[in-house]
């Protein structure tokens, strides 16, 4: 039973739901602005644990050289998620996409141009194959999971096909000159990694199709009582998709050398997303976040490696950084659903 | 507006990385003719004793592959991508490069690649953060782009167990042909043995057991096959191959060898010790153990082990001496630095069921 006069209880019902609300915008603010926070913090982290090794030019650049390839996909794979789909395909995609390309370019010795044209017509494919499914009312994450294990599935029948021992060897030049080019000493993949992030920013913020992907991924039914085509934005995001991931795949393989099923390194790119606040239900998120997501996962990365982490606790410590973004998107969204 | 603002610092961020990584690389050129004036400096050389790398490596007695001075040119620092510090045959080569490390009185750094041969790339952008002065790996499948990205850094390569690159001059490791000719002279010496008691008059196969994506698995185990097949002369139908990259388990494969053939025996060598265990252990388990004989590559602990206890059909193993191997990556890599001539590895010891027991005293002492 409450005591005390009604303007008391009125008092301190507005004081809770002050102090509600404080609460609501500390934890909104953690939440927008906490990946730049511990981005920061990690630098100061590092840099004080090693201060030789961390603190350096060289050390950026392979933070940023690691980050390269994976921020390509990021860029597109942003736009993907916010779209509200989740493309589970990609490093099967890229897999395949660089045995196609190696096939093609290294084995049977045709021109650059044809390879390339060849791999991105191979993704197109892969793309609408995806989207198709998702037509037939599939969710995006079953559809592309089934797509990956068939680009998975041609990877191999390309290394059996052309009588390969588990990988195609990629040194024919000038491949190997492209995906080891250097601008002023720094590796091309970064500059275009940027390129890559402008374009994306300029998609998703200044053009009408860019509303369109917000809108669509926040609230489909009423994007296509709007008059958004659902299926054709769709179509378009996981075709650009699957057309940059398999890039990126040769990229990877050009700075192996080897092409093989299954690219590695372009894992990361929806740990990164979330990191950065883009839902997993879509409709939310900058793009220009997922970066400093990605970098805070690369620096990482580079980071326990200076100190010499053990193999096993850095598995750990990128297992729980993904529980932790799961974790922040389940807290984003019930706290936009209140 | 927000949104402008992180673009904004974004590219602020990337001009600051593309400045910085200009400048830092001017004063790498400065670094290095000053580098040059101070190995010109002439001084008096001694060498270490080959006994002595011997007597420090006991019980594994391991031969030093070059002669080295006591004291180097300059303070190396080695860097090693090693595969998977938890199996024991890796974990060995750590040991053994520390020690070798630890004994020349050079930097070691290692990274761990804890089974993902992929990660290498990656693992290697780290480890160059060292200033290093040569660096290696096991990878069968990237070394030539770790061997290319550190040549773009100014430095060599060595890797082990990998295969010629056009990327490093330096080719070390087990050498697979010879390995493979031994390991089936060995199965030679049981199957003859055998014949003269149970398999007398029964059809005799081969299996390889192998991983077509590996170049030093097909060298090791198709030298074994050719061996095998002209020492006890047999046609190609009965020289059969059972590999990994088809997608199915040895186990399978052998399984399926040994039911096509019902009236065979079969004689088996694999790339690596678990290759051949396992399947061995299969064909046991469904009651076929007097009808295979194994004899592996590699011989660390585990397959040591498992010959302790005398299986039916396990006659031996060629012993690759990992942690020799390991050490003579140290002595190559700084052989390579001072510009001094090096040794190739060598494979040395075959164990079987009458010599396991005391060779794995010496190595791991009593259970």
């Amino acid at each position: 039973m409450a005591s005390g006069s009604p303007n008391q209880r009125a008092g301190l019902q507005t004081a809770g739901s002050d102090s509600r609300n404080r609460r609501k915008r500390i934890i909104q603010f953690l939440l927008d602005n906490g990946l730049f926070i511990a981005f920061v913090l990690e630098l100061i982290l590092f840099a004080a644990a090693a201060p030789d090794l961390f603190v350096r030019a060289r050390t950026l650049e392979a933070i940023l050289r690691l980050s390269g390839p994976a921020g390509i996909v990021l860029a597109s794979y942003t736009i993907t998620l916010i779209s509200g789909q989740i493309d589970l395909s990609t490093a099967q995609v890229g897999g395949m996409a660089s045995l196609m390309f190696a096939a093609v370019f290294q084995l049977l010795e045709w021109p650059l141009g044809v390879a390339l044209a060849l791999t991105v017509l191979l993704t197109i494919a892969v793309g609408l194959l995806s989207s198709y499914l998702i037509k037939q009312g599939i969710p995006s994450f079953v559809s592309t999971l089934a797509v990956g294990v068939v680009c998975g599935g041609i990877g191999f029948l390309i290394i059996n096909l052309t009588n390969q021992p588990g990988m195609i060897r990629l040194v024919r030049p000038p491949l190997r000159d492209i995906a080891n080019f250097e601008i002023i000493g720094v590796p091309f993949v970064i500059p275009l990694m940027f390129v890559a992030y402008a374009i994306g920013w300029v998609v998703l913020n200044q053009t009408r199709f860019g509303a369109h992907i917000y809108a669509m991924g926040g609230n489909p039914a009423a994007a296509a009582l709007n008059g958004i085509n659902a299926i054709r934005i769709a179509r378009i995001v996981l075709v650009t998709n699957a057309v940059i991931t398999g890039m990126a795949g040769i990229l990877i393989a050009g700075r192996q050398l080897a092409a093989q099923p299954g690219v590695e390194g372009l894992g990361q790119s929806l740990t990164a997303a979330l990191f950065a606040g883009v839902a997993l239900s879509g409709g939310s998120g900058k793009i220009e976040r997922t970066l400093i997501g990605l970098l805070f996962l690369s620096t990482l990365t580079i980071g326990l490696g200076i100190l010499n982490v053990a193999a096993p606790v850095r598995q750990l410590i990128f297992g729980s950084a993904f529980v932790f973004a799961i974790l922040l998107d389940s807290i984003r969204q019930q706290l936009e659903s209140r | 507006m927000k949104s402008k603002r992180y673009l904004f610092a974004v590219l602020v961020l990337a001009l600051a990385v593309i400045v910085l990584t200009a400048c830092e690389t001017q004063t790498v050129e400065v670094e290095v003719t000053r580098v040059v004036d101070v190995t010109a400096t002439p001084r008096a050389v001694t060498f270490h004793e080959a006994s002595a790398i011997e007597e420090i490596t006991a019980p594994h007695q391991c031969k030093p592959l070059a002669t080295l001075p006591t004291e180097f040119s300059q303070p190396w620092r080695l860097g090693f991508i090693n595969p998977n510090l938890a199996h024991p045959f890796f974990g060995e080569w750590s040991g053994a490069m520390k020690s070798a490390a630890e004994f020349y009185g050079v930097e070691f750094f290692e990274s761990d690649a804890a089974g993902d041969y992929s990660t290498e790339p990656d693992l290697l952008e780290t480890l160059l953060l060292n200033d290093l002065s040569i660096v290696g790996a096991h990878g069968p499948n990237v070394y030539e782009g770790l061997a290319l990205r550190a040549l773009d850094e100014g430095i060599q390569f060595i890797g082990i167990d990998n295969g010629p690159s056009e990327y490093t001059p330096i080719v070390y490791g087990i050498p697979d042909g010879i390995a493979g000719m031994r390991g089936a002279e060995l199965l030679v010496e049981g199957v003859r043995k055998r014949q003269q008691e149970d398999w007398a008059g029964r059809e005799l196969f081969f299996i390889e057991l192998t991983h077509g994506g590996i170049p030093a698995c097909v060298t090791r185990t198709g030298s074994a096959a050719s061996t095998f097949q002209e020492a006890m002369g047999l046609d190609d139908d009965h020289v059969l191959m059972a590999d990994l990259t088809t997608g199915r388990s040895a186990e399978d494969m052998v399984n399926d060898a040994m039911t096509a053939n019902p009236e065979g025996v079969f004689a088996m060598i694999p790339c690596w010790d678990g290759l051949g265990i396992g399947p061995y252990n299969a064909v046991a388990e469904a009651g076929n153990e007097a009808d295979v004989m194994l004899v592996t590559l590699g011989g660390d602990e585990p397959p040591a082990k498992f010959l302790k206890t005398r299986p039916m059909g396990y006659y031996g193993f060629i012993e690759f001496q990992p942690y020799c191997e390991g050490w003579g990556w140290v002595e190559v890599a700084l052989a390579t630095l001072e510009g001094l001539p090096f040794e190739t590895y060598q494979v040395r010891k075959a164990i079987t069921q009458d010599t396991v027991d005391q060779r794995y005293e010496e190595l791991y002492g009593s259970e």
